[in-house]
């Protein structure tokens, strides 16, 4: 694989070198998709969202403006990518619940260091995705890209209560579904004994 | 655990493990980035320069459909009220038949300024010279023939009347525009800007037209097809209906015995004065000028095909440009003068013209249009005989198939 700078490669895909792009691509796959991964339904889905990021990346790098970070702002292109699919195919329905939704105070979770730690990643990717668009969406943003939930409130829309609704919800599903995958093991490894 | 720990280990989890990459991934976008270069290639350099095109037309167009209409209006004005004689009209300065004043109006049913009675018959003194030799019947289709020629030189005449009006709707329009940008009003929402944009649209349409012997409505229907992000054919079918009457005065001359019963009619006394220059003027009898009115009204109808390439300028505004053709389905002109006349034109029963169009999008399936017409009759066969129709036509178009 050829060695290129990151300069090399903003120079490479401002000229539509194919090549270029290529190498792009290959660097940052596992990276972002992994982001769009967090972000959708389904791997099919994950991987669509990553090639509709990578071709914005590609077709409006003019507006990067080389101050920041380059990844940080493929990123963002990634994120934002990921939030207009779930904005026009599923959070529009979810966006009037919990709109009066109070603020949750923080309370310690019943799960156990091991639980979380035995698990895989991709079963735990299984679990997030099976978690409603919108209480996905707020605790990819609030865990992952560290919004706040005054950003998030404005990035979906939402009130704050209900950002802080969806966190506290997304923590007690994921509590609950790691406990139940860990019972599975556990039963199937009895069965195998 | 606290949430944050549980969170810090969700991270963790994360960064642990890795997709394997996929290459076929990379096939699909680099086909999808092909795609678009190739598009580029095509079309991006000659759009914008077409769409400038269209602008161009619409911006020369529409002052001059209303200064036409402005300086035939003020023409006929100045020929009545007697300051001009009808010698200054070059296409009536061959025309050696006498007495015939011809007003034309719309369909708008506003009258053209009636003259004076005095300063009319000082018009008629000039002409009157030839008026006793000419034959009744040849002068009366040469006076149906010379309203005609005034009325195509007319054209667009009294609808600069109309676009005085429509200065203050127009200003009304643009303060309701204003309003209706406030809260409350209608707004694109978000689920509507990021629906899948639009590839093929048929649209049904209607909306009137206003200009030179093309004063109207018409129906139709329009087919569109997105070529790229920016770039669209369409082709509209319509039938254009077009509403006009003419009225002719013209002096009517009468033996004195007859003018008793003329008395009575309707028609209006002017000259009393015999002013011929016959040969033998002495042997002429005594005769009785009478200006009578005569109301022609006839409708044109044609079928219209506009095939024309647009180019979407920004998200809601697009401009096109095409060609237009135009068939008259039902002749219903005003019988032409058996006088040879090379300044007289005719509406041509085929018709060819330039369109230029700005439309704008008010709601995803409803569209409001601009279109300027200009026919090039005269520039495909320079004989110069035919009215080169040109108007201003303001459209609704109501999608009924989108994909």
């Amino acid at each position: 694989m050829p060695t290129y700078t990151e300069q090399d490669i903003i120079a490479g895909c401002r000229k539509n070198n194919r090549a270029v792009q290529e190498h792009l691509y290959k660097v940052y796959y596992c990276v972002f998709l992994k982001v769009c991964a967090r972000y959708a339904k389904s791997m099919q889905d994950a991987e669509q969202l990553l090639n509709d990021g990578f071709l914005k990346v590609f077709t409006q790098i003019d507006k990067f403006s080389n101050t920041g970070s380059f990844e940080g702002w493929m990123k963002k292109v990634m994120v934002n990518t990921c939030l207009d699919y779930l904005r026009s195919n599923y959070l529009k329905e979810e966006m009037t619940m919990h709109v009066n939704a109070m603020p949750i105070e923080e309370s310690n979770l019943s799960v156990s260091n091991e639980g979380l730690e035995s698990i895989e990643f991709r079963e735990l990717l299984t679990i997030i995705q099976g978690l409603p668009s919108m209480t996905r969406t707020v605790f990819n943003l609030f865990v992952f890209e560290g919004f706040n939930h005054k950003e998030i409130s404005e990035q979906l829309d939402i009130s704050e209560g209900t950002s802080h609704w969806h966190v506290h919800q997304a923590r007690n599903m994921l509590q609950k579904k790691i406990k139940k995958t860990e019972q599975q093991k556990v039963t199937y490894e009895a069965k195998r004994i | 655990m606290k949430p944050r720990e549980f969170d810090d280990l969700v991270r963790q989890k994360f960064d642990q493990d890795d997709f394997a990459y996929n290459p076929a991934n990379w096939d699909k976008l680099a086909e999808q980035l092909d795609g678009r270069g190739k598009k580029r290639n095509i079309f991006v350099w000659w759009m914008p320069l077409v769409g400038m095109a269209a602008s161009v037309a619409f911006a020369i167009g529409v002052p001059k459909v209303l200064q036409e209409s402005s300086r035939s209006y003020k023409s006929m004005y100045a020929m009545l009220s007697g300051s001009n004689t009808p010698a200054d009209n070059t296409d009536h300065a061959q025309i050696s038949e006498p007495a015939v004043v011809a007003v034309v109006q719309h369909n708008d049913r506003r009258a053209a300024p009636t003259p004076a009675p005095e300063d009319v018959s000082h018009w008629f003194n000039i002409r009157l010279d030839n008026a006793i030799t000419t034959p009744k019947s040849t002068r009366a289709k040469k006076t149906q023939a010379d309203v005609n020629a005034l009325w195509m030189a007319a054209g667009t005449q009294v609808q600069a009347e109309r676009y005085m009006d429509n200065d203050a709707e127009q200003s009304n329009a643009k303060k309701k525009k204003v309003v209706a940008a406030k809260a409350g009003y209608y707004t694109f929402n978000d689920k509507e800007t990021e629906r899948k944009p639009v590839k093929t649209a048929i649209m049904l349409s209607g909306g009137v037209n206003y200009g030179g012997a093309s004063t109207g409505y018409l129906v139709g229907a329009s087919a569109r097809h997105m070529v790229t992000d920016k770039v669209y054919v369409e082709g509209d079918l319509a039938f254009l209906g077009t509403s006009n009457s003419q009225q002719t005065q013209y002096l009517e001359t009468v033996p004195q015995q007859a003018h008793a019963i003329m008395r009575n009619s309707t028609a209006r006394t002017i000259n009393a004065k015999n002013t011929t220059t016959d040969a033998k003027p002495t042997s002429t009898p005594l005769t009785q000028n009478y200006v009578k009115t005569e109301s022609e009204s006839y409708n044109l109808y044609y079928a219209q095909i506009t095939p024309s390439l647009g180019y979407k300028l920004v998200k809601r505004m697009s401009i096109g440009v095409g060609p237009d053709f135009q068939q008259m389905l039902v002749d219903n002109r005003p019988a032409p003068s058996d006088v040879e006349r090379g300044t007289l034109k005719e509406v041509p029963m085929f018709d060819i013209g330039f369109m230029g169009k700005t439309e704008y999008a008010v709601t995803r399936n409803i569209k409001a249009a601009v279109y300027y017409r200009e026919g090039i009759n005269n520039v495909i066969t320079p004989t110069g005989k035919y009215i080169d129709r040109n108007y201003v036509q303001f459209q609704v178009k109501c999608a009924i198939f989108n994909k």
